[in-house]
């Protein structure tokens, strides 16, 4: 399966606006059930997950978050990006919760992977997206989802790991 | 010289931990210091430092208690963001462990 393929205009929201972040997972994992693409246990487990093991990446442009949680939950291997104005915090990757470390992500990729092998891909190519400058500033200025949507598997097709 | 022995943790004690663990052989391998590394998932850490034959801990997570072997955080690495404070602090305690 090629990177390309797991994203879908559907799961492109370009101004998203959350109170907190339960509402967020709440909210996208609805979605997601909706199109089917998850297991309905996936909305608990992913914030059980993130609770113990953050995903909030500060990066050179801004910081980002890549929550996802174990494959028995997805049924089809996808990813989600949500662009937002920065005021949902995550806590750092690496980091003990407990410190408080925070982000806040202007760019979340909520990842769905029914593969392990898949999320090796996905995190190398997503890792190599975050350190393109040039890349990460057209993701928060293209106003259509349309051309994000292009522009994402453009990246990625021609930047294969 | 001692080939060092490196445990890799990420919260799925697969995926992360295998990204850094390459990247931790290679660099370390390009500084004339063979390695070899395991993946594991916080709760594996405890055990594999009991048994006293691991020298270093490379983590995504975070990890469940202190250990009494050097651990140094590779997010930075992953990223890119903080890439060389992460490979300056990994060849000094390499370094120091291979003496």
């Amino acid at each position: 399966m090629h990177l390309t393929e797991l994203f879908d205009e559907n799961m492109i929201e370009l101004h998203g606006e959350f109170a907190s972040q339960t509402n967020f997972f709440k909210e996208i994992s609805s979605r997601l059930q909706d199109l089917q693409y998850i297991k309905k246990e996936f909305c608990g487990k992913i914030q059980e997950r993130e609770k113990k093991f953050p995903t909030g990446l500060v990066t050179k442009s801004f910081d980002v978050a890549i929550p996802h949680t174990d494959p028995e939950y997805v049924n089809r291997s996808f990813i989600y990006v949500i662009r937002l104005a920065p005021t949902l915090a995550f806590c750092q990757m690496g980091t003990d919760p407990m410190e408080r470390k925070l982000v806040y992500p202007k760019l979340i990729f909520l990842l769905g992977v029914n593969k392990g092998e898949l999320q090796l891909t996905i995190l190398q190519s997503l890792m190599k997206l975050f350190s393109n400058e040039k890349q990460m500033s057209s993701l928060l200025e293209i106003k259509e989802k349309n051309s994000f949507l292009q522009h994402l598997q453009k990246y990625l097709s021609t930047n294969e790991i | 010289m001692k080939k060092l022995k490196i445990i890799s943790v990420c919260g799925s004690g697969t995926v992360t931990s295998s990204m850094i663990a390459n990247k931790v052989k290679d660099l370390l391998d390009d500084n004339g210091i063979s390695a070899t590394t395991v993946e594991v998932n916080p709760g594996g850490v405890e055990q594999l430092v009991v048994s006293g034959s691991y020298d270093l801990i490379v983590h995504t997570s975070p990890l469940l208690s202190a250990y009494n072997i050097p651990t140094i955080n590779a997010v930075g690495f992953l990223t890119g963001m903080a890439e060389e404070e992460f490979i300056e602090e990994l060849l000094k305690t390499a370094k120091e462990l291979v003496k």
